[in-house]
């Protein structure tokens, strides 16, 4: 049996339920609205608005990346991704689709892909937002291709990741415990700086906050504690960070087979 | 499609012996599986869709070995099941929801998926409320949605686990009649409790207990086994005692009627009456229970 349809299906039909569920929309709208308090709280509009006006376009666009990649949203995604793989067992749609010949991996990849994408579009919205205001004030469509691509490279490759551990990591332990442990990762990894006394993996390649692809492809960040990157450590970071995802999610059918098998 | 089961046990971590040393045929056509909770039923029925792997025997399905994983594989291609305890997604309507589950059987041709939808959204009678989410759907309407859904791939071996539970009358009325009308040239295995269903719908049936199948045969056999052992006991309101089991209890105004199984000498108030698949599952019971190796197999 083909087995690339299903992955098809369940990609179309896993975006479409979390596309329609209120929660995402409520959830990130909100967290939307905290970031752009904190940002202009914390820094000023002007301040904001300095580095999105910023004389270098490359550098404009990665600043605003870097911005929404930040915190709060991120957050918001590997939250509101938790629930998906329990939420088959909770239906009771499991048993049902286990009987099915549409293979798991499959079944589970476009449970992933669609899921994270669907959740991914507020924060898209979001970061449109920014972008829509450099090409107002720039008048240049070299903004579009440049956002995609920082959309791409320092923002889409987190998320992935942590939407491959926010799908896989409930199969092992209970969401909200999950959920707790992931908010807390998230600050500790992305937002604790190396020499404040306690070890964190900000900074380093793992960091899944974009630091050296915005600083390695577009020789600008916020917020990141390293000040030099090169291209190459910029791609090295972004295929560790896509090599994790793609492990994790291979796993994570085999683990789940094997638990069916000992059942 | 014979399904020809062999030695098969399925022991729970836990060491709760779900199925105990089972062998089992089931010819091609309407089989019924009656049995007590407990008894095993849905853990064989389970194993059969290739969601459990047995502990220890064989099982063989048509041409393929359930157990291997291509087996199994094979298996799923041809099967519909309908679980116990249907599972969906609340947010998708019916439409929705069959369609995912037919590219999910393979069915990747779009026109012809949702013209198979169509159709049997229509056989179910739900083509009104097709686009309607399935969180608002009644408990019958969900499962006429579930046997939608196990015939998509127009399956040769259909599967469905207790099927009438929790429905009104009517609703198991109108899904007895599907369920026969869907026997004709496929192996339709039916899993209860409910006898009723068994009696209208199956020639041939299993009777489990215990993880053990204790009668295989049909329904006539079961009956013949019961023979003079269904009685009609009238009194005026007291209960009649000795060695049978009370089936009902009907009172008259001027008499209760006691319906009991049991070996009665002829005594008076006491009426020989034949007796139905009810009768007969209840006496087997009665059997088991007293000669606890006694496994009858026509």
């Amino acid at each position: 049996m083909n087995q690339f349809p299903v992955l098809v299906g369940a990609l179309r039909y896993e975006f479409h339920m979390q596309f329609h569920r209120r929660a995402v929309w409520i959830t990130m709208i909100v967290l939307g609205l905290l970031l752009a308090f904190l940002l202009t709280r914390h820094n000023g509009l002007n301040d904001v608005l300095m580095f999105l006006n910023s004389p270098s376009l490359p550098a404009a666009v990665a600043y605003w990346a870097d911005m929404v990649n930040f915190a709060i949203l991120p957050i918001g995604i590997g939250v509101l991704l938790a629930d998906r793989l329990p939420r088959d067992t909770r239906t009771k749609v499991h048993e049902l689709f286990t009987s099915l010949p549409g293979s798991l991996s499959m079944r589970l990849l476009g449970k992933y892909l669609g899921s994270t994408l669907a959740t991914l579009l507020p924060m898209f919205a979001f970061y449109c937002i920014g972008i829509g205001y450099i090409l107002v004030h720039t008048h240049n469509l070299l903004t579009i291709p440049l956002a995609l691509a920082a959309f791409a490279t320092i923002i889409l490759p987190g998320i992935l990741f942590i939407g491959a551990f926010s799908i896989a990591c409930p199969a092992i332990m209970w969401v909200p415990l999950y959920q707790f442990l992931y908010i807390g990762y998230w600050f500790w990894g992305n937002a604790l700086f190396p020499g404040s006394g306690i070890p964190t993996l900000n900074g380093t390649i793992l960091t899944p906050i974009g630091g050296y692809m915005s600083l390695g492809f577009f020789g600008a960040h916020f917020f990141f504690p390293v000040e030099h990157a090169t291209a190459l450590q910029a791609l090295e970071s972004m295929l560790l960070l896509l090599g994790i995802t793609i492990l994790v999610i291979s796993v994570l059918p085999r683990f789940l087979e094997w638990q069916q098998a000992r059942q | 499609m014979d399904i020809t089961i062999n030695h098969l046990s399925k022991i729970y971590r836990g060491g709760v012996h779900a199925l105990d040393d089972l062998d089992l045929h089931i010819p091609s056509g309407m089989f019924g599986l009656l049995g007590p909770n407990g008894a095993g039923k849905t853990t064989l029925m389970r194993i059969l869709a290739g969601i459990l792997r047995p502990t220890s025997g064989t099982l063989r399905i048509g041409a393929f070995d359930g157990n291997t994983g291509s087996g199994r594989s094979a298996i799923k291609q041809v099967l519909g099941y309908l679980p116990q305890d249907l599972g969906v997604y609340p947010d998708l309507s019916a439409h929705q929801f069959l369609d995912y589950v037919g590219i999910l059987k393979g069915m990747n041709d779009r026109k012809l998926r949702q013209k198979r939808v169509a159709e049997l959204l229509e056989l179910v009678a739900l083509s009104n409320v097709a686009h309607r989410k399935l969180k608002t759907y009644s408990g019958g309407m969900k499962r006429r949605a579930g046997i939608a859904q196990a015939l998509l791939n127009d399956p040769r071996l259909l599967i469905v686990d207790e099927p009438t539970a929790g429905l009104d009358p009517e609703e198991r009325i109108r899904f007895r009649n599907l369920l026969s009308d869907l026997g004709g040239n496929r192996t339709v295995l039916l899993s209860t409790h409910i006898v009723e269903d068994i009696a209208r719908t199956c020639q041939h049936l299993a009777i489990m207990k215990n993880g053990c199948v204790i009668f295989q045969g049909t329904t006539a056999d079961l009956l013949r086994n019961t023979r003079d052992k269904a009685w009609i006991i009238t009194t005026r309101g007291i209960k009649p005692e000795g060695n049978f089991t009370v089936i009902s209890r009907l009172n008259t105004g001027t008499a209760v009627k006691y319906r009991v199984v049991g070996e009665l000498s002829p005594r008076a108030g006491a009426v020989a009456v034949a007796p139905t698949l009810e009768d007969g599952y209840v006496w087997l019971m009665r059997e088991q229970h007293t000669h606890a190796s006694v496994i009858l197999v026509p």
